[in-house]
């Protein structure tokens, strides 16, 4: 009867102990959770600046555009202007979000977004803004595609369709936003590999 | 034994996150793209009978809570070769529309196919197509995710529902390509009845920011002609316009060379306004006219030499994936062409409905 009360607790105290786990897990999980920000013309944004710490502004602005111009990058980001000047580039692009009540995952729509970057030395700042929504519908050869002429600036979307669908979407940019910048800042960090022009490692077999 | 193993699963685990790292996902990374629908609805006929006194090609079950279909389709794209299967079940996707597998008529169905296609990007700009798949003909279709009315035109119904064929497809920009296919001999059907014979292109243009544009053109021995333009303009945020012309020309049968000769001619338009993030109202006016010939038959219920002016108002009043849509559509006939409470002739025909289809 006690060891069958014993068992019983220690099984309850896993199963708290699982619990309180899950529930730490979700707390981190939120509060890691990233959101836009306002800039000063009331636009969405997703801001950030990163304290490099190693390289001067040169260097860092000709990792940033090689970055977007590497052969798994260079289709769907369009580098649309670059100034060495002021350290400046930028890039358009966009990203596909699902609805947040689809049954099955499949592309719903796709936002575009600018992306700027301007670099000074051993530090940079990056932000993406001018956020515009585009529904998919699935058209008659069962593809899902963009809708003709609807263009919902995220800044309106709240008015145009389902709020928490709304709220889905902006959450997916700022989502987006993080995800691109650690990519962005994991390239920005690393020392350039030279490569070869067919891309095969050469082993010089004379020198060890 | 057990740690290196760990260590090596880690290192291999380690490798491909390093793969993994370079690029950055912007589409959706699921391994099978599913999407669907399913629809239900209830429609009342003013004359108060059960027959389908409008010709509508579904929705034509009278005084009845009638099911469409539940359609299922899946999609894969690896690289530069992609396919799609889209299989329907229930009235609206079997006998409704699609030909029995043996026999190659409405009466029954035996494969529930909606498209069955496999394709490849040859270039950026041209891309080979080949199956049965849904007809680039007309501005409706038979998903019922694919139209804003839930009853069909004339014009849908007496064109092509589905075509088996191979085409290419031709990108100039993204606002002019050129479709050339060709197909077998008899529309919706699964295989020729006697060859591959029927000739398919199609323009698309995009003449300003907002405004597609279709031109399409059919022609075989077998199924006949048809021309048609669909255009849709998003003209502001809450205004689309929709316009589908057609004209068809039936060939002279083979075997009988005095039928044939007739075909229609029919135009319709779709004017839409969203009121409100959930509710836009539509309207669909079409007139459709039968053409003069010795068809031997009618262009559903239109005689030759006959035609009928259709309105229909529909609402579509969304909810998350669900949409219902009551409508409300009245015919006139050029003559008496349909049947009144008493069982009488009469030229117009009235029916309301509503009817819910959920998308996912």
């Amino acid at each position: 009867m006690i060891l069958g009360r014993l068992y019983f607790l220690s099984v309850m105290k896993k199963r708290l102990l699982i619990l309180m786990l899950c529930f730490g897990f979700a707390k981190m999980a939120m509060a890691q959770k990233d959101s836009l920000a306002l800039d000063e013309h009331s636009k969405y944004i997703y801001y950030r600046v990163i304290n490099q710490g190693k390289d001067d502004a040169n260097v860092l602005l000709v990792r940033g555009l090689d970055f977007f111009s590497e052969p798994y990058n260079r289709d769907a980001f369009k580098i649309t202007a670059k100034d060495a000047n002021t350290h400046t580039f930028e890039v358009k692009s966009f990203f596909t979000v699902s609805k947040s009540s689809s049954l099955a995952k499949h592309d719903d729509g796709k936002i575009t977004y600018t992306l700027t970057v301007e670099t000074r030395d051993k530090k940079y700042r990056y932000w993406l803004g001018n956020f515009v929504f585009t529904p998919y519908y699935k058209d008659r050869y069962n593809n899902m595609v963009p809708q003709p002429g609807v263009e919902i600036p995220m800044e309106a979307i709240s008015k145009k369709i389902e709020a928490r669908e709304a709220a889905h979407y902006l959450d997916e940019c700022a989502a987006f936003g993080k995800k691109l910048g650690a990519k962005l800042k994991q390239y920005m960090d690393a020392e350039p590999v030279v490569k070869k022009a067919d891309g095969k490692k050469v082993i010089d077999t004379k020198k060890w | 034994m057990k740690q290196k193993l760990l260590l090596i699963c880690a290192l291999a685990v380690s490798g491909l996150a390093a793969k993994a790292q370079d690029s950055i996902k912007v589409t959706s990374d699921a391994p099978l793209v599913i999407t669907g629908s399913v629809d239900a609805y209830y429609k009342y006929d003013f004359a108060g009978k059960k027959f389908a006194n409008i010709p509508t090609s579904f929705n034509n079950e009278s005084n009845s809570i009638s099911i469409g279909m539940i359609d299922l389709g899946v999609k894969k794209k690896v690289g530069k070769a992609a396919f799609v299967g889209e299989l329907s079940f229930g009235p609206r996707g079997q006998a409704q529309s699609l030909p029995d597998a043996t026999t190659g008529t409405l009466t029954g169905s035996s494969y529930h196919i909606q498209n069955l296609y496999v394709s490849y990007d040859l270039t950026d700009k041209l891309n080979v197509t080949g199956g049965y798949m849904a007809t680039f003909i007309g501005y409706e279709v038979i998903a019922p995710t694919g139209n804003f009315n839930y009853s069909t035109s004339y014009l849908f119904t007496n064109g092509p529902f589905q075509n088996a064929g191979v085409k290419l497809t031709y990108a100039f920009s993204d606002k002019v390509s050129l479709m050339a296919g060709i197909f077998n001999d008899s529309w919706n059907t699964y295989q020729s009845t006697s060859d591959v014979s029927t000739f398919g292109a199609q323009l698309m243009v995009v003449p300003v920011k907002n405004w597609t544009a279709y031109i399409n053109f059919i022609t075989g021995y077998y199924s006949g002609t048809e021309f048609d333009v669909t255009t849709n303009y998003q003209i502001t945020d809450a205004f689309k316009l929709g316009l589908n012309f057609a004209t068809y020309s039936q060939p002279s049968l083979k075997t009988s060379p005095a039928y044939g000769n007739g075909g229609f001619t029919g135009v319709a338009l779709y004017p839409q306004l969203a009121v409100s993030k959930a509710v836009t109202l539509g309207l669909r006016g079409e007139y459709f006219s039968a053409k003069s010939g010795n068809l031997g038959g009618t262009y559903t219920g239109v005689v030759p030499g006959e035609s009928v002016t259709a309105l229909t108002v529909t609402a579509a009043i969304k909810s998350g994936p669900l949409t219902f849509i009551p409508e409300f559509r009245v015919d006139n006939g050029s003559k008496n062409m349909f049947l009144n409470s008493d069982g009488k002739g009469t030229q117009a025909a009235q029916q309301i409905g509503v009817a819910a289809v959920y998308a996912f």
